[in-house]
């Protein structure tokens, strides 16, 4: 069946010729039917490099890998599904004690198929959590607003970015966003905990559910994390006014950063962590949430309930792959190489890109680096929205055979056109090699085009 | 690595469950229509894998090697920048297999997250047609279209949306048409008029709901005439028409969508668990041409999505259900099948009072419950009927689910029962039977407790209710059960040698297993199997149990522990090592065993003696390995059964009973100290009756 299909697939596809709804209407995508490690292989022919997991940053171990298939498959036992209201199994089971293995924080996991819906389920275990406490006053969150956390209406409010949440607006609720302590508008983090405090204040610190935020952020500020003052002035404020802080990993868990977890570097310890992407490797749409042993006792001691859920929770086939997933990254020893070689590519790719008039600060954490653009005018401002230097770069990107992801600039003015460059932590050094150099000719190409237009018209 | 508890216990797990303290049964295989958990227990699954995803049975091999085969080709792949030929075969598979004027679908990983791209589009055709104002959505209360805070939001349910009522958004929702309330559906659309009047019917974005009820009402589809006016409201106040069916399309009532069947067709439609059919996780949305050709026309982006969104893993997975479901023909089977079951199934319920309608489409029936008395009310909830048949139906081997009822009043105890497609006509008769056997069991117990007066339902002031586990005749409860009648129980004895009912042990609130001649580790014991499941049963209710010898052992076995011939036998009054001899004194206690046992995962050791264990708690339950309910009566009838054994170990009769003689005062005290301790420290029982001699 793979083969019949994937054999007669076209060459590439518009929103003309699919029965597909296109996220974007404009564009002619390339038809994907096999790939193996960093290479995905179209239907007519194409190597495109994969510098971005899959592009969404899931398949973090490589496409196709056999002996993640194999050992999944050994882990899976006689019954991939069961929901979890009327039985538990095995390698949900299994998964979870390895998890608060990897965790050791961390006390209890629910499993979900993906990062939305496990962000979700943190926003309802910390409001739980409250509630069982008897403090059914705090429900709201703040977070910074530079922020990405889930396509559903719950977690696209916990963004303060008008431009992503458009037109969905009247569904959202009306949480707290602060300023992200970006290097360029609050190096020290400083500005970003006043903000905080002001938050705090006009909440009412007695109705704050939980902060919530990527420890280091995936889509939004690629590879940025705040500086520690910031994080040591948070925990300093949830000691002082009983929140909980809850972090996103769902890009950064699972070894993307060098660190089984990204909190575990930082100088803070959340209460509840999300994951997702990297924790079924690309296999199977696996997710966590994960929380702490008085998180946990909260609900023991309250209504001892937390019975909403979606059908394939802790299901074993998820569970069989997450387990597979686990043991590969392991048994390679990758949490251990991304943080030896993550610093010198992220050093590598900065001298590549060096000299171009449309880059700016190139940063990152492990295997999550992220290129910021600058206009290059002034070679620091966020660089107008009629460059589409984003859009240019990936477009570019994919004409060169390289796949990596950008985000754009929105209009609430924290960040620009920005490029995340994630690699599979399974990529060799050739590969990665290859990876920077393609790069560098998409931003070489993108700046000089830039540069043109400038030259021409100026602006529109 | 894999632990053999049967019940995997909080304190040992790592795991949130959905019931954050109960134990949980673990599954462990699947063949088509059965599962079987780590006790070798087996069920008939009527409930396709517990959410009713599993469409197609479990254990498809060909399904499972497909995901592999798949996993190595290509998995993962996201979709803003690339496609794959599995997402686009799929994609132009279900806009054929949705009704007419259907052209668009968007891929997803779950229904929940269905429902919300299914609102967003809505959203983005109104935004897109100059129509920003529209957003508000209109929807039956009593509906379930899943758990993030939006989904959640389109319920009127108070009970379900608990602690997170700060999150939802306000929408307007209507009563459902129901039989009981409102058969024509007059109500229902004057309540849709009202509802629209009062948010400005130009504010209104999408009217939600599923076309055949899953969870909330099982099985249960307005009249037409309700839809008729639905489609009408809708021409006249431009809003749009989604359908949830996650549970209901793809072959679930016997069709590939339910809307086919409907005189109404949707303009979005969401659906999901079918399509993966348990062997992946995906979902689907819908878009009838007019939406889509509306939001292409304003903008060239409709991006929020998810990361597994058309990955060609759930994608591939999808298309070979699809060729299942057709090359072996079990839509037209489901809609052929369906009609005969739903008849077969009412008629072996017929009979109990309790069963007010049996309803349905396809494969998706449902059980509504009625109070026997008048037979048409809700039953009063604190009996918590759908609970105990969905327990009775388990302990005959049968999973179905049940749905408590609502607090806003428009739906009491029901259950739904939907069984995987393929299942054979002997699997459906079982299920049949089962289910009767399940209702029959909880309608005599109900019509007792309905007919008892004001104290119907719980213990209330009554004494306690005690079932005592007796193996055989000669190892009755003796002391013990002296003990207890002297508290003002009221004692059950249960003797599950020569009873083949099965008891609920949710009805007591303690139950005692004695000891036997048998050994605890042997699974040929006829009744065995009833007496793990019942000692399961009672712990995942938070039932005390107190286990002697036997009891004690099969107490620890069931839990996780270990049961097995020891190095060194126990005949005679000895003493014991106790780290809590408040609550297991020194002794000396009277001991006669040849086995021992470990303490469970998550329990703690009281006691020991060189042969092992003699005492732990778990939980609220305790077992001992001592026997601290002889008497002298029980000891004269063991010497003169149990003879060999004593004349085996070099233990000379008539001492033993002499010595039992003069020990008595003494062994009476220190069972009466073990007896208060437990019943008030460990299993936290009130004593109405408690007096001491």
């Amino acid at each position: 069946m793979a083969d019949s299909i994937g054999r007669s697939g076209r060459v590439t596809v518009d929103a003309a010729s699919t029965s597909v709804f296109p996220k974007f209407l404009d564009r002619v995508y390339p038809n994907v039917d096999r790939g193996q490690g960093v290479w995905l292989h179209t239907t007519d022919g194409r190597r495109i490099l994969d510098a971005c997991s899959g592009g969404a940053m899931a398949a973090g171990l490589g496409h196709g890998v056999d002996q993640i298939v194999d050992t999944a498959a050994g882990n899976l036992g006689d019954i991939a599904y069961y929901y979890a209201h009327h039985f538990t199994n095995f390698p949900q089971e299994r998964l979870a004690v390895r998890l608060t293995g990897l965790a050791p924080e961390m006390a209890r996991v629910r499993f979900l198929s993906g990062g939305s819906e496990a962000n979700e389920t943190a926003l309802r275990l910390a409001r739980q959590y409250h509630v069982d406490r008897g403090e059914g006053d705090r429900w709201k969150v703040i977070s910074p607003a530079q922020a990405y956390h889930g396509a559903t209406m719950a977690t696209l409010s916990l963004t303060g970015r008008p431009h992503l949440q458009a037109p969905f607006g009247p569904y959202l609720s009306e949480h707290l966003h602060i300023p992200p302590a970006t290097d360029r508008f609050d190096p020290t983090g400083r500005s970003a905990l006043r903000s905080l405090d002001e938050a705090l204040e006009q909440a009412g610190p007695g109705s704050v559910s939980v902060f919530f935020c990527e420890p280091v952020s995936g889509a939004s500020l690629p590879g940025y994390s705040p500086p520690d003052a910031f994080w040591e002035g948070l925990a300093e404020r949830r000691d002082r006014h009983g929140f909980l802080v809850c972090f996103d990993e769902v890009v950064t868990g699972m070894g993307r950063t060098g660190e089984w977890f990204a909190y575990r570097s930082l100088p803070i310890t959340p209460d509840i962590v999300t994951a997702g992407k990297l924790l079924g490797g690309g296999y199977f749409p696996l997710a966590a949430t994960i929380c702490r042993e008085p998180v946990f006792d909260a609900l023991v001691n309250g209504s001892q309930d937390f019975d909403l859920g979606h059908t394939w929770d802790g299901a074993p086939l998820g569970c069989a792959v997450g387990l597979a997933v686990i043991e590969y990254i392991e048994s390679c020893g990758l949490v251990e190489r991304v943080a030896e070689r993550g610093p010198s590519l992220l050093r590598e790719l900065r001298e590549a890109v060096a000299g171009y008039a449309i880059v700016g600060r190139v940063r990152g954490r492990g295997f999550l680096l992220g290129v910021e653009y600058v206009d290059p005018r002034d070679g620091t401002s966020i660089p107008p929205e009629y460059l589409e230097i984003a859009g240019r770069i990936d477009t570019c990107a994919l004409d060169n055979d390289l796949m990596v992801m950008s985000t754009h600039p929105n209009a609430d003015g924290y960040a620009g056109d920005q490029t995340v460059f994630a690699p599979a932590l399974t990529s060799t050094d050739e590969e990665l090699a290859q990876m920077v150099e393609r790069f560098a000719r998409v931003v070489e190409e993108v700046d000089r085009t830039v540069a043109k237009q400038l030259v021409n018209g100026g602006t529109r | 690595m894999q632990s053999r508890a049967p019940l995997v216990e909080h304190g040992s797990s790592a795991v949130l469950q959905l019931e954050v303290v109960k134990p949980y049964r673990m599954i462990v295989s699947g063949e088509g229509a059965w599962v079987e958990d780590s006790t070798g227990k087996r069920y008939l699954d009527a409930m396709s894998g517990g959410s009713m995803a599993a469409t197609l049975g479990h254990g498809r091999r060909d399904l499972i090697e497909l995901v592999w085969e798949q996993s190595r080709r290509v998995g993962y792949l996201d979709n803003n920048r690339l496609t794959n030929p599995w997402q686009e075969a799929l994609a132009s598979e279900l806009v054929e297999l949705a009704p007419p004027g259907f052209s668009r679908a968007r891929f997803v990983t779950g229904g929940s997250e269905a429902n919300e791209a299914a609102i967003r589009g809505a959203r983005m055709y109104h935004a897109m047609r100059g129509e920003p104002q529209r957003w508000q959505i209109i929807s039956p209360a009593q509906a379930y279209h899943g758990p993030t805070m939006q989904t959640l939001a389109l319920t009127g349910r108070p009970g379900l949306q608990g602690a997170f009522g700060p999150y939802l958004r306000r929408h307007r929702h209507i009563p459902p048409s129901t039989p009981r309330f409102d058969p024509t559906g007059q109500e229902a659309l004057d309540a849709l008029d009202e509802a629209l009047d009062q948010v400005g019917p130009r504010n209104v974005s999408a009217f939600y709901c599923e076309p055949i009820s899953a969870a909330s009402l099982p099985a249960y589809s307005p009249p037409a005439r309700f839809w008729e006016g639905l489609a009408e409201r809708r021409e006249r106040h431009g809003f749009l028409i989604c359908f949830d069916e996650v549970v209901t399309g793809v072959g679930r009532t016997g069709n590939w969508f339910t809307a086919n069947d409907l005189p109404i067709v949707p303009d979005i439609i969401a659906t999901a668990k079918g399509l993966g059919a348990g062997y992946t996780a995906i979902g689907a949305v819908l878009y009838a041409a007019h939406v889509y050709d509306a939001i292409s026309a304003g903008t060239n982006s409709f991006t929020l999505g998810h990361t597994w969104d058309g990955s060609p893993l759930p994608c591939a997975v999808g298309l070979a259900v699809l060729g299942i479901l057709r090359s072996e023909g079990w839509v037209d089977h489901v809609a052929t099948r369906g009609p005969a079951l739903r008849d077969e199934l009412a008629a072996a319920l017929q009979e109990y009072d309790l069963v007010g309608e049996v309803r349905g489409r396809g494969y998706l029936l449902g059980i509504d419950y009625v109070d026997p008395r008048d037979g048409s009310s809700f039953l009063p909830p604190e009996l918590g009927v759908a609970g105990r048949i969905e327990r009775a139906a388990a302990r005959n081997g049968l999973l179905v689910l049940g749905t408590m009822p609502t607090r806003d009043g428009f739906a009491g105890d029901q259950h739904l029962f939907a069984p995987p497609f393929p299942t054979s006509d002997e699997d459906l008769a079982g299920m049949v039977e089962r289910m009767a056997v399940a209702v029959a069991e909880v309608a005599s117990e109900v019509k007792d407790e309905l007919g008892s007066g004001p104290s119907s339902g719980g213990g209330g002031e009554a004494g306690l209710r005690v079932l005592i586990v007796q193996h055989e005749d000669p190892t009755p409860a003796g002391f013990v059960h002296e003990w207890l009648e002297e508290q003002g129980a009221e004692v059950e004895v249960y003797r599950i040698d020569l009873e083949s009912r099965r008891v609920d042990p949710t009805r007591y609130d303690l139950i005692v297993s004695l000891g036997s001649e048998f050994a605890a580790f042997d699974d040929s014991i006829p009744w065995i199997d009833r007496e793990k499941d019942l000692l399961i049963e009672a712990y995942g209710a938070d039932v005390p149990i107190l286990g002697l010898c036997f009891g004690g052992q099969l107490l620890a076995r069931v839990l996780g522990g270990d049961s097995y011939r020891g190095q060194i036998s126990e005949v005679g009054w000895l003493p014991v090592r106790s780290v809590d001899e408040d609550l297991v004194p020194r002794g000396p206690w009277f001991q006669w065993h040849f086995d021992t046992f470990s303490v469970p995962p998550g329990g703690r050791l009281i006691a020991d003696s060189e042969a092992g264990p003699q005492a732990f708690v778990v939980g609220r339950s305790l077992g001992v390995q001592f026997h601290p309910e002889v008497t002298n009566q029980i000891m004269d009838d063991w010497v003169e059964v149990y003879r060999h054994e004593l004349d085996d170990e070099g233990v000379d009769p008539d001492a033993l009973l002499e010595e039992t003689r003069q020990l008595e005062p003494g062994s009476k005290a220190v069972a009466t100290q073990l007896l208060e301790r437990f019943a008030g420290d460990i299993a936290g029982l009130a004593l109405p009756g408690r007096r001491r001699d």
